[in-house]
């Protein structure tokens, strides 16, 4: 494990930073939550004057209720969204950046497998994944009590877990695409690419009608669509997820091991 | 494959688009030999290495390492290698130190003496942020890198890039005692002299086709030099006519131009004749090589 130690530490300051992120996130979203909850009846009616499709693109659940709040504007959206993007950045990197900066030569010709590699560099990424989306979810804990703001743990664990899911599984896709290509910057655009369609259609699949086979297709509705902070884990839905990053780090170390690595 | 063979290609083949790429190069290379792999930039010597490495697969024709097919036993053939790209960059937030330590635990373990001598040797600080060092001083870390597990075999590609030279000596002196200890050493350089000095036998490549190996001896005996003479007083011109091997005679009142195949022995003996104030030898660059040693179109001499 000594690649995965390495990228582990060299990864740290990133690390500090997104924990500074999520932390400062929470915060926010926790100071505002008395005065969200004091107008709910108002934002109710708000809301109910929304077109349908913005609705469900941009608010889940109800707003009123801690639960409903948290679901819908941290695990619904920017919380979500840091996420998501963390990992699509660490699984980008992960040995397309060894590659394009020509350090990669050097390391592969150690007695290390590219695959070996590829798989360290995975367990690095996966290791902060978890970590941010805890440190996300222990904030809200933490610091709910102190503004009123109260969800259960066990709803809380849940949505934790499927949010690792789905940001292990853009993460998967990212490595893939980096693993294949060689390039960080293709390796991030093509995967954004796929989440920001992923998540578009997720949300209008719930509106248009002829979208609504469609909505299987996307990770998101595995990650929400049973609204684990409220109902808890659909293990289906958890599976579906985690199949879905290792057939793509799968294919990762199958297309890794094959290609001709480039130099600088 | 015979086990003594270090490295032995049979028609290998890669090709990249139009241009670039090895075309059916066919070598091998004795264990406990020194050997040169010449050529300009562009001519295919980073791609035949990387190939060796499995780092890029041949379109064609196949390779041998230390008796291991590259596609097969590539972790069993980095264990016994030492590996130094032609470009390449280093960790740069670590220490040279620290750098050395990751990539020894990769390789199991090196003993740190070898890699505090190296370092004392090439003159490489070691305790520095390898992002501060200049690009001389980064090549001698990559350098201790390759040399530290004492590898069966060393394949350098351009080792002495960036180097000063008196580093460069140092480096030669290794590539010498690698070989003193039984190691095999494979090395790239577009520079002749750098081979001369090191290596027992040399390919030339070009253009992607591997075009002649000769024995440095040999190829000394054949190298083409531009001398340039100057005495301290005009000499005439028949002192220096017709001598073998000596063409091209210019004779400017107190300097004398000319181009000397092989032994300089019958101009220096000439020249002896007279008060000799300074003498300047040019060594021939790469393509001079392949123009009068070669023939223009890459073909055998004559």
């Amino acid at each position: 494990m000594i690649v995965f130690r390495k990228t582990l530490g060299d990864q740290r300051r990133g690390l500090i930073g997104w924990t500074i992120g999520l932390v400062l996130l929470v915060l926010v979203y926790m100071a505002v939550w008395p005065s969200i909850r004091d107008s709910a009846p108002q934002m109710d009616a708000y809301i109910k004057n929304l077109p349908k499709v913005m609705r469900e693109l941009f608010i889940q659940g109800d707003y009123g209720t801690p639960v409903g709040y948290v679901s819908s504007e941290i695990f619904g959206q920017l919380g979500l969204l840091l996420i998501v993007i963390a990992g699509i950045g660490l699984g980008a990197r992960a040995t397309a950046a060894e590659e394009e900066t020509g350090t990669l030569d050097i390391l592969l010709s150690t007695p290390v497998t590219r695959r070996r590699v590829l798989l360290e560099k995975l367990a690095a990424l996966a290791v902060q994944v978890a970590a941010l989306a805890a440190i996300l979810s222990a904030s809200i804990a933490l610091l709910g009590p102190s503004v009123g703001l109260q969800v259960a743990l066990g709803g809380l664990v849940a949505v934790t877990v499927s949010l690792i899911l789905l940001g292990l599984a853009f993460g998967s896709i990212a490595l893939l695409f980096g693993a294949w290509t060689g390039r960080r910057s293709l390796a991030i655009g093509l995967t954004t690419a796929l989440a920001v369609a992923g998540f578009v259609i997720d949300g209008l699949s719930k509106v248009v009608d002829w979208l609504e086979p469609a909505r299987f297709a996307s990770p998101f509705y595995y990650y929400s669509a049973n609204d684990p902070l409220k109902n808890g884990l659909d293990p289906w839905h958890a599976l579906a997820l985690a199949g879905l990053a290792v057939v793509a780090v799968a294919l990762a170390a199958a297309v890794f091991e094959r290609r001709d690595l480039t130099t600088t | 494959m015979s086990a003594d063979q270090a490295i032995s290609t049979v028609e290998l083949t890669k090709s990249y688009g139009r241009s670039r790429g090895i075309v059916e190069i066919t070598m091998s290379i004795a264990a406990g030999e020194v050997f040169g792999f010449l050529g300009p930039n562009g001519a295919g010597k980073t791609t035949t290495i990387r190939t060796l490495l499995d780092f890029i697969r041949p379109n064609a024709g196949h390779a041998t390492v230390l008796g291991l097919d590259p596609q097969q036993d590539v972790v069993e053939i980095h264990r016994q290698v030492g590996y130094l790209p032609g470009e390449f960059s280093l960790y740069g937030r670590m220490s040279g130190r620290d750098y050395l330590a990751f990539f020894a635990s990769l390789r199991g373990g090196v003993d740190r003496r070898i890699v505090d001598e190296l370092a004392d040797r090439l003159q490489s600080d070691l305790d520095v942020k390898i992002a501060s060092l200049s690009h001389g001083n980064r090549q001698k870390i990559g350098l201790i890198q390759a040399f530290m597990h004492r590898p069966r075999l060393l394949i350098l590609d351009e080792p002495t890039q960036g180097l000063d030279p008196i580093v460069q000596q140092t480096f030669h002196e290794l590539v010498l005692e690698a070989r003193g200890a039984g190691q095999t050493v494979f090395l790239s350089s577009h520079v002749l002299p750098e081979v001369e000095r090191v290596c027992d036998r040399v390919g030339i490549i070009r253009e992607g086709r591997l075009i002649a190996v000769e024995d440095v001896g040999e190829l000394k005996t054949h190298a083409v030099r531009e001398v340039e003479l100057h005495f301290a007083e005009p000499v005439p011109a028949e002192a220096f006519a017709g001598l073998p091997g000596v063409r091209d005679v210019e004779i400017h009142g107190d300097v004398v131009r000319c181009t000397v195949a092989g032994s300089m022995d019958r101009l220096v003996k000439a020249a002896a004749r007279y008060e000799v104030i300074d003498v300047e030898s040019h060594e021939p660059n790469l393509e001079d090589i392949f123009l009068t040693f070669y023939g223009r179109d890459g073909a055998e001499p004559a």
